[in-house]
């Protein structure tokens, strides 16, 4: 405290103006600047010497706390206004303030002799030097001393003395001054020092009392919502002490324990078994040294059956219990057993699968194999995960030549992300053999991205060495049938040609019987033999460009010496379009169907073949002017030996395996065979892909029926000797026939 | 000018057949072998104008057979026509890619045998494509 002073009085009632144009003057500028320069050069600057803050750090926590307080600006309060009221009556002073100071101006939160709400720039202000002091400031007499003498509020509104005290927030900042001032020098001494001081003392309580006002509506605030949230959650959450016993539980916890009240209860109670209880003790233990602390533990519920929770366990801050939520796991373990057991299913499956199956990631490397691809591979089973498989087992085809990782069907199907399947692939096993295989290899993807593949192999060894036999045996059934009939046919056809002489009537006319029923051998025997090798599997499709004039063209060549034999007309009516297809089988199978036609066409009829042409497909119909196919023969008759009447096996002599050959050959074409609706005789339509799409490509079968099996002439066409053509033609015609007429 | 062929089969019943219908039908001569050493055997003695060959025969089969006439200078020339109960698209397609006239299949049709022959090795007109497909 400087020394006292006589004191000076004078009424500073209109002070505000003057301050307001100062703060205005200044704005936009570095008051403390200001500040320093008009100290260092004492008089001159209109303001006299201004206070200077503490260490800016310092200053804003201060100017913090100030604000926390939430008083500045605010409206008058009766509490204050008492105060500064008891101020000025009890030291007789014309002016008592609460002033409160921020970081560039005194604010008055009440006031004697000056208004509440009033203002002044910091640097012109008394209460600022208490603050940035930190201690009381008195002023006996102003215009006697250096720091204020120039100071506005003494040149202007005539300030003779003044006499201010800190006032502290509740975390002990100076925040402001109560102070008194008078307009003539005064003596100040410790007895209004110490009535300030007590006063001071006053304000700092009332402080007080707000913020603890706040903070119990904040605590509130934070307890109602930790309670809705708490409730509302779907995890139970207990609290309890560090003996266990629970003192908070929510409706979630209540729910789950299946208890009416939780508090009070020992929380290791809830538990299920001693282990549990255990391994709970032990979390609580390491609870207390770090946060939060996770375990699944088995609850069990009132009445009900144990069940496991994921429970989270963390202290309380002040050290008083613990916290733990809970939530329910069971559901999430049914499913986990659920994946598991599919898992072993899908292990067994691959297990016992015949098929090699590989995953291999983006780079081809093998993420799981199962025991057929070990023993395809000849490895121990497992060796094959993690290994490279084309380097290691597909780097050189048969021929010798190395095969290139970028040329691999399984690179390209990585690579673009379509699946691939072959027929024929070879791989290497782990002795150097070759093996053969059929393949297929398909993307995995995850989320669009390639992650890799699944490759299915499957070692056609065997399978091919069976084709072969079969094969082997249709040729030589083929043979073996045909060279007896061959002799068989030739005598009676030599016999009944009257090469060996004139014959008796009767012996003729059972020879003639013996001839027809040789034919009808023969043809059988070609059909069954057709039949056989459709049935090996997929005959041996070699699809090319093929106009549709042509195919229908040596159709109606094949059948043309059988239908004049019968006084069949045949007409056609076909758009020339070019079509993929094997021209030989759609061919013999049109012949078929004319044959068909025309053995079941009365003489002096027609047999029409139109042709419907769209942008994805060829229909071909043929009509026959005979008596239609009943009802219920309607798909009798595309059966093996399924003729509408048995009678007319014999009466017409087919086989009654053309329908069955030509429909199997028309769906090997990706096509249809049916019966249509006409009600003039039968219509046969056949429906054939613009573009051919073998679906079951196998370079390895015993091919297709035999398309070169009549090399010369129609057996019995041309024998002259049957009164009607009693022949079904032979279906094999086709243009490959044409290498030996 | 009667033409003279020589018929090779191991079967009797086929041969029999075949020399009938070529003889009277056709009114050809007709010399008939069983397998390769009596056809070899046959063709030294006399070329004939035109060789009926078997394909699947005991030890000797027809290709090997083919390949023993055709070592015969005599026989550099003359046309063979194979007469086969194996067709096969692969089959014939082989036989008749060799040195061959043409292939014709059994069971062949006894009256018209001499023609077909005829045809096959181009003497009624142009020579057939036989084998070129």
């Amino acid at each position: 405290v400087t020394g006292a002073a006589p004191a000076g009085a004078g009424a500073r009632r209109d002070d505000r103006p003057a301050v307001r144009r100062d703060l205005r003057a200044s704005a936009g500028r570095d008051l403390r600047a200001d500040a320093r320069s008009g100290a260092r050069s004492g008089r001159g600057v209109g303001i006299g010497i201004p206070s200077v803050p503490a260490h800016p750090a310092v200053e804003a926590a201060r100017v913090s706390a100030l604000h926390q307080l939430d008083l500045l600006d605010t409206a008058p309060d009766a509490r204050f206004d008492r105060i500064v009221r008891t101020v000025a009556r009890l030291l007789d002073a014309p002016i008592a303030l609460l002033n409160l100071v921020d970081d560039r101006r005194q604010w008055t939160k009440a006031g004697v002799g000056m208004p509440q709400g009033g203002e002044a720039h910091r640097s012109i202000s008394f209460c600022a030097h208490v603050v940035d002091e930190a201690a009381p400031l008195a002023v006996p007499d102003t215009r006697r001393d250096d720091r204020f003498r120039d100071n506005p509020q003494v040149v202007e509104d005539g300030l003779g003395c003044y006499l201010g005290v800190p006032v502290r927030s509740p975390g002990g900042h100076v925040v402001g001054s109560l102070c008194i001032a008078g307009h003539e020098p005064r003596q100040l001494g410790d007895r209004e020092l110490s009535i300030l001081h007590d006063l001071a003392a006053w304000v700092e309580a009332e402080f007080r009392s707000d913020a603890l006002g706040r903070a119990t509506r904040e605590e509130r605030t934070v307890r109602e919502r930790l309670e809705v949230i708490t409730s509302s959650v779907g995890d139970g959450v207990v609290v309890f002490d560090a003996r266990g016993r629970i003192t908070d539980a929510n409706p979630a916890a209540l729910l789950m324990t299946g208890d009416g009240e939780l508090v009070g209860r020992d929380v290791t109670s809830l538990l299920a078994t001693p282990a549990d209880r255990a391994a709970l003790t032990r979390m609580l233990r390491r609870g207390e040294l770090h946060a939060p602390v996770e375990s699944e533990l088995r609850l069990e519920p009132r009445g009900g059956l144990p069940y496991p929770v994921a429970v989270t366990v963390a202290s309380m801050h002040d050290g008083g219990g613990f916290v733990a939520t809970a939530r329910d796991v069971s559901e999430q373990h049914r499913h986990l057993r659920e994946l598991e057991q599919l898992q072993r299913q899908h292990r067994r499956i691959l297990d016992v699968a015949g098929d090699a199956i590989i995953g291999i990631d983006t780079r081809g490397v093998v993420e799981y194999a199962n025991p057929a691809a070990a023993r395809l591979f000849g490895v121990p089973d497992g060796d094959l995960v993690g290994i490279d498989l084309h380097a290691s087992f597909h780097h050189t085809s048969p021929d010798g030549r190395a095969v290139r990782w970028e040329r691999c069907r399984t690179h390209h199907v990585l690579a673009t992300g379509t699946a691939h399947t072959d027929a024929e692939e070879v791989y290497l096993r782990s002795d150097g053999t070759f093996v053969a295989v059929e393949y297929a290899a398909t993307p995995q993807r995850v989320d669009g991205r390639v992650t890799g593949a699944v490759m299915v192999m499957r070692d056609v060894t065997t399978r091919r060495e069976l084709d072969r036999l079969k094969a082997d045996f249709v040729s030589a059934v083929s043979h073996e049938l045909r060279t007896p009939l061959t002799s068989i046919k030739g005598t009676l056809s030599l016999a009944c040609g009257g090469v060996l002489g004139d014959l008796p009537d009767d012996v003729a006319s059972m020879l003639a019987i013996a001839q027809t029923s040789t034919d009808r051998l023969i043809r059988l025997v070609n059909d069954l033999l057709d039949l056989t090798r459709l049935d090996a599997g997929a005959a041996d499709l070699r699809p090319a460009p093929t106009r549709l004039a042509t195919v229908v063209g040596d159709a109606l060549d094949a059948v043309r010496p059988c239908a004049d034999g019968a006084r069949v007309e045949l007409v056609a009516d076909v758009t020339d379009v070019t079509l993929t297809l094997d021209g030989d089988r759609i061919v013999q199978a049109l012949t078929n169907l004319l044959a068909n036609a025309v053995r079941y066409s009365p003489s002096g009829e027609r047999v029409h073949v139109l042709a419907e042409v769209t942008d994805t497909s060829v229909t071909l119909s043929v009509r026959e002017g005979g008596r239609g196919v009943p009802v219920e023969a309607r798909e009798r008759i595309f059966e093996r030996f399924g003729q509408a009447d048995a009678s007319d096996s014999r009466e017409r002599d087919g086989t009654g395996l053309g329908l069955p050959i030509a429909r199997e050959l028309v769906e090997q074409h990706g096509g249809r065979l049916w019966l249509g609706e006409s009600e003039t005789g039968a219509v046969f339509h056949l429906e054939l892909p613009r573009v051919q799409r073998p679906s079951v490509p196998d370079r390895g079968s015993a091919g297709g029926p035999d398309p070169t099996r009549s090399t010369g002439p129609d057996p019995t066409c041309s024998t002259g000797l049957a009164p009607t053509c009693s022949t079904e033609l032979d279906p094999s015609r086709s243009t490959r026939e044409r290498t030996a007429p | 000018m009667t033409p003279t062929v020589l018929m090779v089969d191991d079967d009797h019943g086929i041969r029999e057949v075949a020399r009938l219908a070529l003889e009277r039908v056709g009114g050809w001569r007709v010399r008939t072998a069983a397998d390769a050493e009596e056809a070899v055997a046959s063709a030294t003695a006399e070329a004939p104008d035109v060789v009926l060959l078997d394909v699947m025969m005991p030890g000797t089969d027809g290709p090997s057979t083919l390949a023993r006439l055709r070592a015969l200078p005599a026989m550099r020339d003359v046309p063979v026509v194979f007469l086969t109960a194996k067709l096969q698209p692969e089959e014939v397609t082989r036989l008749a890619a060799l040195d061959v006239a043409g292939v014709l299949g059994k069971p062949f049709d006894a009256m018209t045998l001499a023609a077909d022959v005829r045809r096959t090795v181009g003497w009624d007109g142009p020579p057939s494509v036989a084998g070129a497909s």
